[in-house]
């Protein structure tokens, strides 16, 4: 391989990360209005169509969005390598995803066959072609060493949850296979604990000493971590072939649960030691994130000590729904006011440096630094916002009257998170004009 | 004898706490503290810098046989470095707390990201391909004082 080409400077145009991003929020506030449309009913069981339909809508639309879009960002960063075709791969990522993720997800709810086959369609294509890009963009990476183990398994993962899930929704269709319910806890885990947190792992591997200059995380527990997690969740698809007795799948959720548990104490205790005195809104979420998800596994774990635990009921989506609002959201909403203000700072630096090098444009224009790209004042209110929305909708599964309060706060707060990257990217608009030589 | 990686990752992190005392100083409004933070970054970033520019960087071209592959993109990250460590200078030297810490903070991104290609790419490649002569070219880095 020629050494001379390796390429350290592909960051993708700023639109592709940014629609992606931008673009995420606007599902969580669907998701609110489709659960106010539904009712509480809707809380009665994790098998009403209703619920299967509208969590659809948060994790292909908010999680996977922003996920696509930040690993289109941090491939060239931390592989050396992008996306084959980064921004095709992107435009049509983005646009089949953002089409197909209404039509899965109400058509779920609605029980409207064609909808979930036109929005599957959709969403099968997106997230099979940003995988076969992310693969190819790992394979091709000379990078070694834990994130990159984890970037590799969580993309497995995924790889695993959309044809579980395809596998799903086709019996659905019923023109599927047989559709035994234990396949959709097997779907379940592969999203959550291998895509959804392995990506998270290994991304917080580079993020979490990075941003808040921690010690790193300790060697053996950054090398084993995304494995271990990895091992254990191929052993837990087991029994959907091979009769495991229970106990036996029991303690490997058990040892799922105490990894899951280690990564949130470890980088805990890492925060607790950061070296940056100034806790900005990032690090509150991260906080957030690590505490819902010792308490989403403390919960789980408590279900199957005491029996008669929770009550049937919305109770018993509890430990899920902090899992994915509680840690996942949280954490994303953090990382997108780190990510947003320094892409929009980074690219009109480079276009200042561009005007520079041609001596053309504006040389010297004084852009907003990160602080200035995003109001902080605003940043500080969303979080609040989340913080409110987390503990009304947690309650909200305790006592129905908080359902309408809670969904509002929900719908409030990523309609603020929206708007909040919308300033990011008209300050973007308003610069990149004023850098342009034909503005002097 | 230390890698490459080593020693220049642990020259990361030297930088990065100078850097991290300048922000707490800065934020506590402490300028006398905040003065002396900066001017101890600013020597240790710079030494960084030109034991990579002098002495690494062209050891490395020598083996991807052109300097206008990998690290002539470190190089102009170099170059975005000092220009935002100005700007912090001049907001530190006005006083004005809150364009300081955004503009510290933009730098710190800007290091850190650099840092990571730099530890998790050009190092250990350096590492591989310099095992020969890497006792010597280690022994100048050690002793560099920036100009």
């Amino acid at each position: 391989m020629n050494l001379s080409r390796l390429s350290l400077d592909r960051t993708p145009p700023l639109w592709v990360p940014l629609q992606f991003m931008i673009t995420a929020p606007l599902f969580a506030v669907l998701f609110a209005l489709l659960m106010l449309w539904l009712g509480p009913q809707t809380l009665l069981s994790r098998w009403m169509p209703g619920l299967i339909g509208a969590t659809h809508i948060l994790v292909l639309g908010y999680l996977a969005m922003v996920m696509f879009g930040a690993m289109q960002q941090l491939l060239p960063v931390v592989a050396g390598s992008p996306l084959p075709k980064d921004l095709l791969t992107s435009r049509v990522t983005h646009g089949l995803l953002a089409l197909g993720t209404p039509f899965l997800g109400i058509g779920l709810a609605t029980q409207a066959h064609w909808a979930v086959m036109l929005g599957g369609t959709l969403v099968l294509g997106a997230v099979a072609l940003f995988i076969l890009g992310a693969l190819i963009s790992l394979a091709r990476s000379r990078a070694r060493g834990p994130t990159l183990t984890g970037l590799w398994l969580a993309v497995i993962s995924l790889l695993m949850a959309m044809v579980l899930g395809g596998w799903l929704a086709s019996g659905h269709l019923g023109q599927g296979w047989p559709l035994p319910r234990y396949l959709t806890n097997i779907h379940l885990i592969w999203a959550l604990f291998g895509w959804i947190a392995l990506l998270i792992a290994a991304v917080a591997y580079q993020v979490v000493p990075m941003f808040q200059m921690t010690p790193e995380y300790p060697r053996l527990f950054a090398r084993g971590y995304a494995p271990v997690v990895f091992s254990l969740l191929v052993l837990l698809t087991l029994p959907a072939w091979l009769h495991l007795p229970e106990w036996l799948t029991l303690l490997m959720g058990m040892a799922l649960a105490i990894a899951l548990a280690a990564f949130a104490v470890v980088t805990l205790w890492l925060q607790s030691r950061r070296r940056r005195r100034n806790a900005d809104v990032t690090v509150y979420f991260w906080r957030t994130g690590l505490i819902a998800l010792l308490a989403a596994i403390a919960l789980w774990a408590l279900a199957h000590l005491l029996p008669g635990w929770p009550p049937r009921g919305p109770l018993m989506l509890l430990p899920v729904w902090l899992f994915l609002a509680g840690f996942a959201m949280s954490i994303i909403n953090g990382m997108l006011y780190k990510i947003v203000p320094f892409l929009v700072w980074l690219h009109l630096n480079n276009q200042r440096l561009n005007n520079q090098r041609l001596s053309t444009g504006n040389l010297r224009a004084p852009i907003p630094n990160m602080h200035e790209v995003i109001p902080l004042k605003l940043t500080r209110w969303q979080l609040y916002l989340h913080w409110l929305a987390l503990t009304g909708t947690v309650g909200a599964l305790f006592w129905s009257g908080l359902f309408v309060p809670a969904l509002l706060l929900l719908a409030a707060s990523n309609g603020l998170l929206t708007w909040n990257l919308a300033q990011g990217a008209q300050q973007f608009r308003c610069w990149h004009r004023r850098l342009k030589p034909s503005a002097n | 004898m230390q890698t490459i990686q080593d020693f220049f990752t642990h020259d990361h992190r030297d930088c990065d706490h100078r850097l991290a005392d300048l922000e707490s100083a800065v934020a506590d409004q402490d300028w006398p503290a905040a003065e002396t933070a900066c001017a101890r970054f600013h020597h240790d970033l710079e030494r960084h810098l030109q034991r990579e520019e002098t002495l690494l960087f062209p050891a490395i071209d020598t083996f991807t046989g052109s300097s206008g592959g990998p690290t002539e993109v470190m190089r102009r990250e170099h170059d975005q470095m000092r220009a935002l460590l100005t700007d912090v200078q001049d907001t530190l030297a006005r006083r004005a707390v809150d364009p300081c810490l955004g503009n510290i903070e933009t730098l710190m991104t800007l290091i850190q990201l650099h840092n990571v290609k730099e530890e998790q790419i050009l190092y250990p490649m350096a590492d591989k391909h310099l095992s020969a002569g890497r006792d010597h070219l280690m022994g100048q880095v050690r002793t560099l004082e920036p100009a």
